[in-house]
C-alpha cells in the first residue's frame, strides 16, 4: 500500500507535466496549423540548457530556471519562421517531416556537442528532494509539491488566457476556421507567433519541472517524450486540449504503476502499447477532436 | 571487392528496399513507419532459429518472412482505417515497442543482441534479386489501374470511394506488401552485418530512411534509388570530421527540401523531362547510326 | 447633394494561378448606396469581395478605399480601417458562443465593446436571447442574422456581403432583404453580390453585371432590372 501511495504521487508529479506539454502541443497544433513533434525535443534542449547554466553559475537555481525558460521560449521562436510557408500551405504531413528533422539535428547536438553525450543529472538542490510530509516510506517531497502546484498554475493561467483574454479568443477562432479568422481582421502572423511565444514559455516551464523530477537527462529523451506527447494528444483526440489533459493524467498513472509493479524497461512498451490499442480501437481518441 | 564497398553496396540496396516501403504506403497518403519494426521481428526470430535451433538457412529465411508478414498484418487490419497521424504515430510506437521487447526478453540477449549469424554466400546477387524484383512489382503496380486508384485516394480520400475503390482493403494490403518487404530486408540486413543489436532498428534508422525518400521526391519511386546511393555514399566517402555531422546535414537537407522543393527533388515534372530528353538522345543516336549505315550502304 | 466616393476599383486583375478569375474590373461605391453585384457562379464576385479585402492578391490594378490605397495592405489593416465582409457560407466560429462571435468582430478596436454589443442586441433581439449558446446551435437564418451582426461590431464604413441569401428560407430571404435595406437607411454603405437578381437590384441603389471576370454592364437598378439581356440571363423571361 505504502509503495502504492509513493507511485500514485509519483505518478500524478509526472502526469501533471505531460499535460503541460500537450497542452503547448496542442496549441501548437490548432493555431500554429503544424504538427509540431520537435516540440518535446526543444523542451529537452532547454533541459540541457538549463544544465549548462547551472554548471557555470556554480547552482545558481534561479539563473538556471530562468535559462530553461528562455530557452524553451526562444527555440520555440526559432521554429515559427520554418513553419510559416507549411502553415500557410496547409502542409500538416510535410509539416510533420520538417520538425522529424528538427528533432533530427536537436538530438545530434545532446547526443553529441553537449557534455560528451553522457547522461546529464541535475544537482539535488534542483530537485528538491527533502521530504516535507511522510507516511511510511511514501514521501512528499518539495520537489513534488513544486511540480504539481507549477503545473497546475500554468494550466490555469494557460486556460485564462485561452477563454478569458482578447488574444485567447483569437487563437480560437484561428484553431476553428483560419479564413473566418483572418476575415475579422485577427493578424494570422502576430497571432501564430505569439502562439508559439506561449507554447515555447509552457515548455520551458516544463523543462525545468521536468528537471525536478526525473532528476536526469539524456538525447534519447526528447524522442520518447515526444511519442509520448504525440500519443497523449492523438488519445484524446488532436487539438483536445481539455481532453489532453485527462489524457496525460491516465499516462502519467498508468506509466507510474506499471513502473512500480514491472521489471525493467517493461513500462515503456506497456504504455506504448496501451496507447497503441486505444488509438486502434478508437483513432479519432476518447473525446473527438478539437476544443 | 574491398570490404568497404561490399557493404557500402549491400546497404544501399537494403536502404532502397526500405525507402520504397515508405514510398509505397505514402502513395495513399499514409505514412507508415512500421517495416522497421518488421525489419526487427524478421530480423531477430530468423537469427534466432538459425542459432539457437540450427535451422538451414532457407528455411530460417522463410520462417522470418513468415513472421515479418503476420506481425505487419495485424496491425494493419486496425491502422488501415485510422487517419494519417494516428497511423504516423502509432507505427513509431511500435518501433518503440518492439526496440524495449527485444532488449527485455530473455531470449534475445538484451541490449548485446545476437552474435555469429553464418555467412551467406553470394549475398550481394541476392539482395540485387530482391531490389529488382521489387522495383518491377513497384514499377507494375504504379503503372496499373491500381496506381491511379492509389493516386485517386492520395488527392481525395472522400471521393475515391465514391469512386468504389475499397480504401480499407487496398491500405491493409499495401501495408502487408511492405511488411513484406521490411521483413526480407530485415534479414538482409541481419546477413549483411551479422550481429543483430535491438539499437538498429531504431528512430535513428527511420530518420535517414525518411531523408533518403523525402529528399529524393515522394511522388515517384526513383527519388529513392538516386538519392540512397547519393547521400549514404556521401556519409561513406568524406572524411571523419564531416560525417560526425551526419545527422545535422541530413537534417537541414530534409528542412530545405521540404520548404523549397515540397514534392522533393525528383517528382513527377523532372521525371518527364529526362523521359523527353532521353527519347532526343536516342532518337539522335539512332540517325547518326541511320546516316551511318547509309552512308556504308 | 454630392456623395463622397468610398470605394474606387480601377482595372483590378485577380489570378489564382493559371486561372484569371477578374480580368480588369473598375467600379466605384459612393457614401449611403447599396451596389448590387450579379452574375453567375464563378464569374467573379467572391473574387473581388476577397481580394478588396486582401485576402487574394491583386496582381496588378488599384483599390482605393476612403482616398487612400489598400491595393497591397494586409486584411488586419484593411479591417480596422472600416470595411467588414459577410462571407459566403456565413464563416461564424461554431464552437464559440454568439457573445464571444460578436467580441471577435470588433477583434481590432482594444477600447470598450458592451456599448456597441447593447445596440446590437437591441437591435437583433434573437441574439440576446442565445447569447451564451453556441453559434453551431443557431438555425441558418439566426447563423446568417449574427453574422451581420458581427460585421456590424466592426463599425464599418462598407459593408460587403458575400451571397447573404445563399441557402436560407424564401421567408427569411425577404426578411434578410428588410435588413439590408434598414441598415442601408441607417447610415451603411453596402457593397452586396447576389445571385438572386430580383431581389437584389429591388432593393439596390446601382449594380455591376459580372461575366467571367469581366463587368459586361452597369447602370441605375432599375435600369438594369428592365435590361432584357439581364432578364434573360438572371431574373427569367416569366416576367
Amino acid at each position: 500500500m505504502e509503495v502504492f501511495t509513493a507511485q500514485l504521487i509519483n505518478a500524478i508529479a509526472l502526469g501533471s507535466i505531460y499535460a503541460l506539454l500537450v497542452i503547448g502541443f496542442n496549441l501548437l497544433l490548432v493555431v500554429g496549423g503544424i504538427f509540431p513533434f520537435a516540440y518535446s525535443h526543444i523542451v529537452v534542449l532547454s533541459m540541457y540548457m538549463c544544465w549548462i547554466v547551472l554548471r557555470i553559475t556554480g547552482d545558481n537555481l534561479i539563473l538556471g530556471i530562468l535559462a530553461g525558460i528562455l530557452s524553451g521560449t526562444a527555440l520555440s521562436l526559432i521554429t515559427e519562421p520554418i513553419f510559416r510557408p507549411l502553415a500557410k500551405r496547409g502542409a500538416v504531413l510535410s509539416s510533420f517531416i520538417v520538425a522529424m528533422a528538427i528533432s533530427m539535428i536537436i538530438t545530434d547536438i545532446m547526443s553529441k556537442r553537449i557534455h560528451g553525450g553522457v547522461v546529464i543529472s541535475f544537482p539535488l538542490t534542483l530537485q528538491g528532494k527533502e521530504a516535507l510530509i511522510t507516511f511510511g516510506i511514501a514521501t512528499i517531497t518539495a520537489g513534488h509539491i513544486a511540480t504539481i502546484a507549477g503545473s497546475i498554475i500554468a494550466g490555469i493561467g494557460f486556460f485564462y488566457l485561452l477563454y478569458r483574454t482578447r488574444q485567447g479568443r483569437a487563437f480560437r477562432a484561428m484553431g476553428q476556421s483560419p479564413f473566418a479568422a483572418r476575415l475579422l481582421g485577427i493578424p494570422i502572423v502576430k497571432t501564430s507567433i505569439f502562439a508559439y511565444m506561449i507554447a515555447g514559455f509552457l515548455g520551458g516551464i516544463s523543462s525545468i519541472l521536468l528537471a525536478m523530477s526525473l532528476g536526469s537527462a539524456s538525447a534519447v529523451l526528447g524522442d520518447n517524450l515526444a511519442l509520448k506527447v504525440m500519443a497523449v494528444a492523438l488519445f484524446a483526440g488532436l487539438g483536445n486540449i481539455g481532453g489532453g489533459l485527462v489524457a496525460a493524467m491516465v499516462l502519467g498513472l498508468a506509466e507510474g504503476m506499471a513502473l512500480a509493479y514491472l521489471p525493467g524497461e517493461w513500462y515503456q512498451a506497456i504504455s506504448f502499447g496501451m496507447i497503441m490499442v486505444i488509438i486502434m480501437i478508437k483513432p479519432k481518441g476518447l473525446f473527438g477532436a478539437m476544443a | 571487392m574491398s570490404f568497404s564497398l561490399y557493404y557500402f553496396l549491400e546497404l544501399t540496396a537494403i536502404f532502397i528496399i526500405l525507402g520504397w516501403t515508405l514510398y509505397w504506403v505514402y502513395r495513399i497518403g499514409q505514412l507508415n513507419n512500421a517495416p522497421i519494426a518488421v525489419m526487427a521481428v524478421s530480423a531477430y526470430l530468423c537469427g534466432y532459429a538459425l542459432l539457437n535451433w540450427g535451422w538451414p538457412l532457407i528455411l530460417a529465411f522463410v520462417f522470418g518472412a513468415g513472421c515479418g508478414i503476420l506481425f505487419a498484418f495485424i496491425p494493419a487490419l486496425a491502422l488501415g482505417r485510422a487517419p494519417a497521424f494516428a497511423m504516423v504515430i502509432c507505427t513509431i510506437a511500435l518501433i518503440f515497442i518492439m526496440q524495449t521487447v527485444f532488449r527485455n526478453l530473455p531470449w534475445f540477449g538484451g541490449s548485446l543482441g545476437m552474435f555469429g549469424i553464418p555467412k551467406v554466400k553470394k549475398l550481394l546477387l541476392i539482395t540485387y534479386c530482391f531490389v529488382g524484383f521489387f522495383g518491377i512489382l513497384i514499377y507494375r503496380f504504379d503503372h496499373s489501374r491500381l496506381g491511379r486508384a492509389a493516386e485517386m485516394i492520395f488527392v481525395d480520400r472522400d471521393i475515391a470511394s465514391t469512386l468504389g475503390i475499397n480504401i480499407y482493403l487496398f491500405s491493409v494490403c499495401l501495408q502487408v506488401m511492405t511488411g513484406t518487404m521490411g521483413a526480407v530486408a530485415g534479414m538482409l540486413y541481419v546477413f549483411t552485418i551479422r550481429t543483430i543489436v535491438p539499437t538498429y532498428f531504431g528512430f535513428a534508422f527511420l530518420l535517414s530512411i525518411t531523408t533518403f525518400i523525402f529528399v529524393g521526391g515522394y511522388t515517384t519511386m526513383w527519388g529513392v534509388v538516386v538519392f540512397t546511393p547519393l547521400l549514404w555514399g556521401l556519409t561513406v566517402i568524406l572524411p571523419e570530421s564531416i560525417t560526425a555531422l551526419r545527422n545535422i546535414i541530413f537534417g537541414i537537407l530534409l528542412m530545405v527540401t521540404l520548404l523549397l522543393r515540397s514534392e522533393g527533388v525528383i517528382d513527377k515534372r523532372f521525371l518527364r523531362k529526362i523521359n523527353i530528353g532521353s527519347k532526343l538522345v536516342f532518337m539522335k543516336i539512332f540517325s547518326l547510326f541511320q546516316k551511318i549505315k547509309d552512308v556504308r550502304g | 447633394m454630392v456623395r463622397n466616393n468610398i470605394l474606387k476599383i480601377e482595372n483590378l486583375h485577380v489570378s489564382y494561378g493559371p486561372v484569371r478569375a477578374l480580368r480588369g474590373i473598375s467600379l466605384e461605391v459612393y457614401e449611403g448606396e447599396i451596389v448590387v453585384l450579379i452574375g453567375a457562379n464563378g464569374a467573379g464576385k467572391t473574387s473581388l469581395v476577397e481580394s478588396i479585402l486582401g485576402i487574394t492578391p491583386a496582381e496588378s490594378g488599384r483599390i482605393i478605399f476612403m482616398g487612400e490605397d489598400i491595393t497591397q495592405k494586409k486584411t488586419e489593416h484593411i479591417v480596422a480601417s472600416g470595411i467588414c465582409l459577410i462571407p459566403e457560407g456565413r464563416g461564424i466560429l461554431p464552437l464559440m458562443s454568439v457573445m464571444e462571435n460578436l467580441q471577435l468582430g470588433a477583434h481590432h478596436y482594444k477600447g470598450d465593446i458592451s456599448e456597441d454589443l447593447n445596440i446590437i442586441y437591441k437591435s437583433f433581439p434573437v441574439l440576446k436571447e442565445r447569447t451564451k449558446q453556441m453559434a453551431g446551435t443557431l438555425s441558418g437564418g439566426e447563423q446568417q442574422i449574427l453574422s451581420i451582426a458581427r460585421g456590424l461590431m466592426s463599425r464599418p464604413k462598407l459593408m460587403m456581403m458575400d451571397e447573404p441569401s445563399l441557402g436560407l428560407a424564401p421567408v427569411l430571404v425577404k426578411e434578410l432583404f428588410e435588413i439590408i435595406v434598414n441598415l442601408n437607411k441607417a447610415g451603411y454603405t453596402i457593397l452586396l453580390s447576389e445571385q438572386n437578381a430580383r431581389k437584389a437590384l429591388q432593393c439596390g441603389h446601382r449594380g455591376y453585371v459580372f461575366e467571367t471576370g469581366n463587368i459586361v454592364l452597369s447602370g441605375k437598378s432599375g435600369d438594369l432590372e428592365k435590361d432584357i439581356r439581364v432578364q434573360h440571363a438572371y431574373i427569367g423571361s416569366a416576367l
